[in-house]
């Protein structure tokens, strides 16, 4: 199964609809093109390369501690 | 590596031949998270853990938990999650056609067509569950049948305007290469070039291998075969009765006429390949019914089995309850089926010439992409010593 993790906006260039987003404390560039009205702060859901849709932080911070308690991320 | 994982590939080649395939995989066991954990508990975790494929995922998990519970199934209830795994389907076919064949051609993606194609596909959910969760133990139907068939009509019109140019229903129709062949000539939709393209590189047989399409697994016979195996091995590279199998759009469609016409002249190949996803994206939307195959729960001594057709391929759920918490919990994605180290990628990337390593490394990301086109992966060719 292919898992999608939450990263958080760091960083927009709404010139080229392109953010930084930290996942797992790792910076990855992502496209925003599919979504709209990301800030940054927003938590959005990343997969190869795309931000697919906007999570609110709750759920994002439920996921991230669910894949922390699988061992799959450091924090 | 990222914590999602990903599939390495290596291709050994001379000059552009290959000589050797090499697949591994980091992808986590990530179910092992729900180990120790109430069905509800499950149910919950299920949807935020595997967010892709996430309705395929949750009925599975779903189907899993009531069998082991002796809880029965609900089949209009499950009728309406059947039409949602499906519309899921559309969406991952879609959205992927959308994305990366204008980059296979040389071209730009329709990246707004996508957004609203993602957009419209949200909304699905509210139409058939309102407010509440459609994949819990205590979800109700509530199904709003005027605002679902308004979705379903943008969906079609969006899907036949972006990927068939107008003509998606000449395509249901075809039903042997010769029409087919019609059809695409002078044809500019994106389905068409893609199509075409096969054509004019003489691309349609490739990536032909013998590996044979995973048949209907008997549950019983599926869940005794998991019983008297090591589990981790069989979830990490399942085979069954000792064979490689491949579970795609392909290997479930093969009894329509044009499909069964194609794969008779050019086997798993490309244009096959293509083809069927092609006829899902399409067909799905029209005659919303549980058709894909095999959607079934299974239940014996606390354990409960599921399988569903997901985008991909079937997609097996299976837990162990005891005192009420999950004893334990396992996954069997279609990508460990299809790229499994001596799976059906792995020989079709076996069988591939090219001129030099640049060609050869542009066939295996088409091949790649028709076997499954979401799953991330390095590939790396290697020149033989």
């Amino acid at each position: 199964m292919c898992l999608a993790l939450p990263a958080q906006i760091t960083d927009i260039d709404f010139a080229t609809q392109m953010a930084t987003a930290s996942v797992d404390g790792v910076k990855v560039e992502v496209s925003l093109a599919l979504v709209d009205d990301v800030k940054v702060g927003d938590y959005v859901l990343v997969h190869v390369g795309y931000a697919l849709n906007k999570i609110d932080e709750d759920e994002a911070l439920k996921t991230l501690a669910l894949f922390a308690e699988a061992g799959l991320t450091a924090s | 590596m990222t914590p999602a994982g990903e599939i390495h590939i290596e291709l050994t080649h001379q000059a552009g031949q290959v000589g050797a395939v090499k697949i591994g995989s980091t992808r986590p066991e990530a179910a092992r998270v729900l180990i120790g954990k109430m069905p509800e508990q499950v149910l919950s975790m299920v949807p935020l853990l595997f967010s892709l494929c996430g309705n395929a995922q949750a009925y599975a998990a779903l189907q899993a938990c009531r069998a082991a519970m002796g809880i029965p199934a609900e089949p209009e209830a499950d009728a309406a999650r059947e039409c949602l795994v499906q519309l899921e389907t559309v969406r991952e076919h879609a959205w992927r056609i959308l994305l990366d064949w204008p980059g296979l051609l040389g071209g730009a993606a329709d990246k707004d067509t996508v957004a609203g194609l993602l957009k419209l596909d949200r909304q699905f959910k509210s139409c058939l569950f309102g407010d509440t969760e459609a994949f819990k133990l205590d979800s109700r139907l509530q199904i709003d049948a005027v605002r679902l068939q308004g979705l379903l009509d943008e969906l079609t019109g969006l899907i036949d305007r972006a990927i068939f140019a107008g003509g998606q229903n000449r395509f249901l129709a075809l039903t042997d290469e010769g029409q087919l062949q019609d059809w695409l000539d002078g044809n500019m939709a994106l389905a068409a070039q893609l199509l075409n393209t096969l054509y004019q590189r003489k691309w349609q047989a490739l990536g032909n291998s013998h590996v044979a399409g995973l048949p209907s697994l008997g549950p019983a016979e599926l869940n005794r075969q998991m019983q008297n195996t090591d589990l981790s091995a069989f979830c990490r590279m399942p085979q069954w009765q000792g064979q490689c199998c491949e579970s795609t759009p392909l290997s479930r469609q093969q009894s329509g006429p044009l499909l069964a016409d194609l794969h008779s002249r050019y086997g798993n190949g490309l244009l096959p390949r293509f083809v069927a996803v092609l006829l899902e994206v399409a067909a799905i939307p029209h005659g919303l019914k549980p058709s894909l195959g095999t959607m079934s729960a299974y239940a014996a001594d606390g354990i409960g089995l599921a399988q569903v057709q997901a985008a991909r391929g079937l997609l097996i759920h299976r837990l162990a309850l005891r005192q009420g918490r999950v004893y334990d919990y396992r996954i069997v994605a279609p990508t460990e089926w299809n790229f499994h180290p001596d799976g059906v990628l792995a020989q079709g990337l076996k069988s591939l010439q090219a001129a030099d390593a640049d060609g050869l490394r542009q066939r295996a990301e088409w091949l790649i992409n028709a076997v499954d086109p979401c799953v991330q992966y390095r590939l790396a060719l290697v020149p033989e010593n």
